[in-house]
């Protein structure tokens, strides 16, 4: 199927633009719009998974090793004497992103089901959703920086409006703070795209500036060809077409010599070289996103104000673009920056996770104890990027996938309770077991899922992280040995935190602060059973079974760690 | 007779034009002290041919001139009346809007 | 050089699936047992029935047969395999008849022991997971899947635990028991992650392989092996093999409760009293011995007398806890961790059949205990209506049951009589192999190592203390409850249980007779610890320890007749002690009725178990929580306040630059305008629109330009 992806993507687009035609009267039909545009995005990006070739073992900054890669001239303007500037439209899809787009297929199409009950501007909502869809699908592909960042930026106008118009009494002040946050760590990124553009050009398009003979050569050799002349001056400043495509990104090779952050480093910012800066600049920038210790206090903020669904999606996948973001570009672009700066990203991993933990075990709301966990969890995957072995960026990947899945659970479970009383604090709830005996079990495996046990996905993911930051110092010397040895303390406290609720609110006599609740404490309704034994199922699978999500991921995981540790040892 | 002389009666005539031309406000007195200033012009004209060459281009002038300021005055004359019966005023400080 | 897939040789066969039955039949149990309402029981019994049947018929056919092992692929990361590996050695059989069995007594005799709960089926499916994992660990030769189904069993304890979970007390001590086995479990984790490291794989055959084949060099312990046709050069500091073994002890530590995570073990009596029979005194407490037996070969010197240590230590500092204890669940808990550090201690000296053998019958006479504790606990509450209400758990209670319940009073005596250790009875012939190799150990190290020898013998005596104190308390005297309810008059009195409470009792009290495991008086001549070989560490030689088989015989031979001796004076002593204080009508029993609780500071140092319980509830706890709400504190009021100042700063910023945009930047603009204003309004005369005014300024200017042409 030809450009399944560009279809994947912007189907979503298209329901939303049937929402906003469609007029009031048929109000019901926005409901199934959404529903049929995300369920068909889910059954397509099923597809493109069952045709994922899992063997492909190419270089990770090559177009070869990209699936369902699709590539057209979007536009492109000449600078004069600095050369050419060229945007691609460039999705694909390789080991890296194939689990978090199919992850972002089925969190949003959770989270429309999960938006059943909203009654306040269906329209609006509606249509903002599938914006937020295709934006944050788009994000996943997009493989051009330029168009990474367009979506990157386009996801926070969606977002807040759904905050501020749909969320919880301090809506405006979760919104705003949600939308300033994200944009600083745009900018951030941007700076480094601007950075980028100015030092990358694309071979190929250079060799077609250029007018190269490059008849017979393959495209490889015509490559090659380039990159020597370029290298040795011979091709002119103003026949390079310079580039945002990722993939030419994380070619050295690819860095116009004497550009601002070409390989050999010699530019420097604040007197520490420009590749070191611009690498730090994207970690905070997707760092923000992630959210890691000392910028994630918007998290708690947005998750507590936001609707439920929302919460769902913010949880489920936004967070992973953060994770993804350092991946595809910090990592991929400036392994040199990732090296130099290991130790501070795995001391920041575990620093999350033992703080995100601590401050867990003290919130009073229910929601925001969830946040916190999330905070907690987030910091396994910079824990586990920062060793830059096999098993750790497995692991990183592994912890993102699953966290999609019990976050969202876990996000659902909490407005199944709040969709009854309107109340979320842990204090106002007793013995719940006995009287809503169904959602106790959901809430005990959520939580258990969360919490590491084994047998579910959550456990495989930090299992992995912990033997792959131990290996680091054994192999690459990325991170030292106590990191992991001190982050199996998240563990424990994860356990803490958990099970302490689980007594609190579900164990002992019942009692609920209110009495009018006694009449809405209703237990689960199908179509809540419909949200969340799905997750359960797929939480269990993935930690059964875990060689579903290793095997499409193992190949793009060892080209990457390939290509980033040629420092180590 | 002094050239002097006949140059200080234009000197007169241009200064009793010229403060015609200022102070009055009727547009017909107006006309009359440009008439006047046109005179005095005459006036040095045919006072400077008689130092003339050929004698007789000042003279010529003048009458030029006086034929200039017939067709002038009688166009003014023409546009003063049409400019009264619109304006039902020849005070040349009320028409100050070229719209009609 | 060896290569990695040359040891992990993917293999199966049929009978691998009659293996994997043994895991699959509880499993199935957990799943349908829902499905028969109050049927329930019979259909899990059953299926258990078939399990037990099973693991007999494995254990009886493949006792003497050659090692099989079945190996598989579960995942693979990056390269590297992660493989599933199931060994069907001696220990993995016996240890499935046992679980089996054990769960299969339990099994009935919870049909009529929980029979008026209202979640029976949910019960019965709890009990139905507990032996899914249980199996897990006995099955998989792996230390991956033996730590996947370690946490499950973690998890079937938490619910057994908390499954009267309306009552507060319950469902904390199940929090309890989690997290102090997950504070194992990191350690568990950790050295998972430090073996890893160095073999590049979790399956034991593989570690036990490499671990013969690593070396120490220079302080830095060494492996180089081959795998996916690259080699692999490992080389870590060699105190880290140390740390992997100690890691892993950590494990075993939280789940076998061993000091000092040993304190979730006495909460965890508020399960039902067959849950306790089953987990918390039989199988899932004795899973720590398991795995240390398991990964025994992989233990280097240093790791081993840390568990010797720790193995002491607990076994006294809970013999004398149980002293003084009230309720009976808790003498029996505090007991089991006293056993349970005799079986890590034995492992810890190197005496891994003495060990094991202890694991087994402890297996048997506690799980004996315990159900006697059961009826006794059971018949007593049967008492209990809207007028009678009292702790059917208190030996304050108790007295005189042997007249009453004389069934279970020689099942609890049998098991009792093992437990204190006299011969005649199981527990003699293990403890006693315990104590023997302890005293070889001591012997053959020297220096401060008597210290362990010190504590396990005191702890023979304690421990024939308190079980006489128990048998004198429970079974001796007068029944005291009628005269404690003073005015409520009791219905009935007690009585012996219906079948399906006595007989698995009494069938474990007989298997509390040594004659089963051989006519013998000493472990030497038991069939079961021939069967269970100590096997020859392979860590590298400089960090190994000594192996029990390598000391000299002559160690031995003074000791095989004293410290059988020793010990059955030891238990005498112990016996007399109990008779002496507790014998009906001694002093000590009639104090022992009327305290709330012991007095003086040993009694309360007994009591509250070394105060160590309080210690982490009063201290450590209220420590944690406040420091986490410090950084809640923190994260809202520092985090939150600086970034949200940032936000306000860039408000405040604006309302600056507006004040400055507009008085500033529009008052210089306006500036212009005002005086350009000004000007024009100097200008604006000229400007009257009067044609004469023109004609006299045009005149003017052409005079004045006349005159500056002139001059």
């Amino acid at each position: 199927m030809a450009h399944l992806l560009s279809f994947i993507v912007f189907i979503p687009l298209v329901g939303g633009l049937l929402v906003l035609l469609t007029p009031k009267t048929y109000e019901y039909l926005y409901k199934v719009v959404t529903l049929s545009s995300l369920g068909l995005t889910l059954l397509l990006s099923i597809y493109l998974v069952a045709g994922f070739d899992t063997g492909l073992q190419e270089a990770i900054n090559t177009e070869q090793q990209l699936q369902f890669a699709e590539k057209a001239d979007w536009f492109s303007f000449s600078l004069g004497s600095l050369g050419e500037i060229s945007v691609d439209y460039f999705l694909g899809v390789d080991g890296i992103n194939v689990t978090m787009l199919v992850l972002a297929a089925l969190v949003l199409f959770i989270g429309a089901i999960s938006s059943w009950n909203i009654k306040k501007h269906q329209k609006g909502y509606f249509g903002l959703y599938l914006l937020l869809s295709t934006s944050v699908l788009g994000c996943f592909v997009a493989l051009d920086f330029f168009l990474f960042y367009l979506f990157f930026e386009f996801m926070l106008l969606p977002m807040y409006f759904l905050i501020g118009i749909w969320g919880g009494p301090r809506k405006e002040y979760a919104a705003i703070k949600f939308f300033l946050y994200t944009l600083v760590g745009s900018v951030f990124i941007l700076i480094v795209m601007i950075g980028l553009y100015n030092s990358v050009y694309d071979p190929l398009k250079t060799a077609e500036a250029a007018n190269l003979s490059v008849s017979g050569m393959n495209t490889e050799q015509i490559i090659e060809a380039v990159q020597q002349q370029v290298e040795s001056g011979a091709i002119a400043k103003e026949d390079l077409v310079k580039s945002f495509n990722m993939l030419h990104m994380a070619n050295d090779a690819n860095y116009i010599p004497g550009s601002f952050l070409d390989k050999a480093g010699l530019s420097t910012v604040f007197g520490q070289p420009a590749r070191w800066i611009a690498f730090l600049a994207l970690l905070i920038g997707f760092a923000i996103k992630l959210p890691s210790f000392p910028f994630h206090t918007w998290l708690p903020d947005a998750h507590v104000e936001a609707p439920t669904p929302i919460s769902v999606v913010l949880a489920g996948i936004l967070l992973k673009i953060g994770g993804y973001g350092i991946i595809r570009t910090a990592y991929a672009m400036f392994p040199d920056g990732a090296y130099h700066y290991a130790w501070l990203i795995g001391f920041v991993g575990i620093f999350s996770i033992i703080y995100g933990a601590m401050n867990a075990l003290a919130q009073k709301d229910l929601k925001k104890l969830i946040a916190y966990s999330s905070v907690s969890h987030m910091g396994f995957v910079l824990l586990g990027l920062s060793a830059m072995t096999v098993e750790g960026i497995s692991g990183a990947m592994y912890q993102m996938f699953s966290h999609g899945l019990i976050s969202a659970m876990l996000f659902l479970l909490v407005g199944v309770l709040y969709d009854r009383t309107h109340d979320r604090m842990i204090e106002n709830y007793g013995g719940l077991a006995s009287q809503l005996p169904k959602f106790t079990v959901f809430v005990t495996i959520a939580f258990f899922a969360s919490l590491g046990l084994p047998g579910f996905s959550g456990f495989v993911a930090e299992l992995t992280v912990f033997i792959g930051a131990f290996k680091s110092e054994a192999t690459n010397g990325a991170i030292p040995f106590w990191m992991p040895i001190v982050g199996t303390l998240g563990l424990i406290l994860g356990a803490g935190y958990y099970l302490w609720t689980l007594q609190r609110m579900f164990m002992g006599k019942f009692w609920v602060k209110d009495k009018h609740w006694l009449s809405t404490l209703k237990d689960l309704e199908l179509r809540e059973y419909i949200m969340l034994v799905p997750l359960v199922a797929l939480t269990l699978l993935f930690g059964i079974y875990p060689a579903l999500l290793f095997d499409l991921i193992n190949a793009s995981v060892i080209s990457f760690v390939d290509h980033i540790s040629p420092l180590a040892k | 007779m002094p050239l002097n002389f006949v140059l200080f009666l234009g000197a007169l005539l241009f200064c009793a034009g010229l403060y015609t031309v200022i102070t009055k406000k009727n547009t017909i007195m107006v006309l009359v002290g440009v008439e006047l200033m046109l005179n005095a012009a005459n006036v040095n004209l045919v006072a400077f041919s008689r130092f003339d060459a050929v004698g007789i281009q000042g003279q010529v002038f003048a009458l030029f001139v006086i034929t200039v300021a017939a067709a002038e005055a009688a166009i003014g004359l023409a546009l003063v009346v049409k400019v009264y019966q619109h304006f039902q005023t020849a005070n040349i400080d009320e028409i100050n809007e070229l719209k009609g | 050089m060896i290569d990695l897939h040359e040891i992990l040789t993917f293999n199966s066969s049929p009978f691998m699936y009659l293996v994997l039955a043994l895991m699959a039949v509880p499993l199935f149990s957990f799943f349908t047992t829902g499905l028969f309402g109050k049927k329930a029981p019979l259909w899990a019994s059953f299926l258990l029935l078939l399990n037990t049947g099973l693991a007999v018929y494995l254990l009886l056919t493949n006792i003497h047969a050659e090692l099989q092992n079945f190996r598989g692929q579960w995942f693979q990361l990056g390269n590297i395999s992660i493989t599933l590996n199931i060994m069907v050695d001696e220990l993995m059989l016996i240890m499935s008849v046992i679980v089996n069995f054990i769960s299969l007594l339990v099994h009935v005799f919870s049909m009529e022991y929980m029979k008026h709960d209202k979640r029976l089926s949910l019960y019965y499916r709890y009990l139905g997971l507990f032996t899914f994992s249980m199996m897990g660990i006995v099955l998989f030769y792996d230390l991956l899947l033996m730590f996947v189904f370690w946490e499950l069993v973690g998890l079937s304890s938490f619910l057994l635990i908390g499954f009267w979970f309306e009552k507060k007390s319950a469902s904390l001590a199940a929090n309890k028991a989690f997290i102090m086995n997950r504070i194992g479990d990191a350690g568990f984790i950790t050295g998972l992650m430090i073996l890893f490291t160095q073999f590049q794989s979790f399956d034991l055959e593989a570690i036990k392989t490499l671990m013969l084949l690593s070396e120490i060099e220079d302080g830095n312990w060494i492996v180089h092996f081959m795998n996916n046709g690259e080699q692999v050069f490992n080389s870590i500091d060699g105190r880290w093999l140390s740390a992997a073994g100690i890691a892993l002890f950590c494990g075993a530590v939280g789940k076998s409760a061993q000091f000092p995570l040993q304190i979730w073990l006495p909460d965890a009596m508020e399960g039902p009293t067959p849950v306790s029979a089953l987990i918390h005194a039989a199988t899932m407490v004795a899973a720590g011995v398991f795995m240390l037996a398991r990964i025994f070969v992989i233990l280097d010197a240093q790791a081993l007398e840390v568990v010797a240590i720790v193995g002491a230590v607990t076994a006294f500092m809970a013999a004398i806890a149980a002293l003084s204890q009230f309720d009976i669940k808790k003498v029996l808990a505090y007991s089991t961790i006293s056993q349970l550090g005799y079986m890590v201690l034995a492992m810890g000296i190197g005496a891994y059949s003495a060990g094991l053998f202890h694991l087994i019958t402890h297996a048997f006479f506690k799980a004996g205990l315990f159900l006697s504790a059961g009826i006794i606990i059971h018949q007593l509450h049967a008492l209990e209506d809207k007028d009678v209400s009292f702790d059917p758990q208190d030996m304050r209670v108790m007295g005189g049951l042997r007249k009453h319940m004389p069934k279970t009073f020689f099942a609890f005596l049998f098991c009792a009589l093992a437990l204190a250790g006299l011969p005649g009875f199981s527990g003699f012939l293990s403890k006693d192999a315990i104590l023997l190799n302890l005293s070889a150990w001591t012997d053959h190290k020297g220096g401060g190592f008597y210290i362990p020898e010190v504590l396990a013998f005191a702890t023979v005596i304690f421990t024939a203390f308190y079980t006489f104190r128990m048998i004198f308390l429970v079974f001796f005297g007068e029944f005291r409850l009628p005269s404690l309810i003073q005015d409520a008059k009791l219905k009935a009195l007690p009585k012996d249980g219906n079948a399906k409470l006595m007989v698995p009792a009494l069938l474990l009290g007989a298997l509390s007779l040594s004659l089963w495991f051989g006519f013998t008086l000493e472990a030497e001549g038991s069939w079961l610890y021939h069967l269970i070989e100590t096997p020859v560490f392979l860590v590298p030689v400089s960090y190994a320890a000594t192996s029990l088989i390598d000391i000299p015989e002559r160690y031995f031979e003074a000791l095989h007749t004293i410290i059988p001796a020793v010990s059955i004076g030891f238990a005498f002593i112990g016996f007399v002690l109990a008779y002496l204080a507790y014998k009906p009508g001694a002093k000590l029993e009639k104090a022992f009725v009327n305290r709330r609780e012991p007095v003086g500071p040993l009694g309360q140092i007994s009591f509250y178990h070394w105060y160590q319980d309080s210690l982490y509830t009063k201290i450590i706890l209220p420590f944690i929580l406040l420091l986490s709400r410090c950084l809640a504190w923190f994260d809202a009021q520092i985090i939150d306040r600086f970034l949200d100042g940032l936000a306000k700063l860039a408000v405040v910023l604006g309302h600056v630059t507006k004040w400055f945009d507009k008085y500033f930047v529009d008052g210089l603009v306006n500036l212009t305008a005002t005086t350009s204003g000004k000007v024009g309004q100097l200008t604006r005369s000229i400007q009257s629109g009067k044609v004469q005014t023109f004609v006299v300024m045009s005149f003017v200017f052409l005079l004045l330009i006349l005159l500056l042409l002139m001059f």
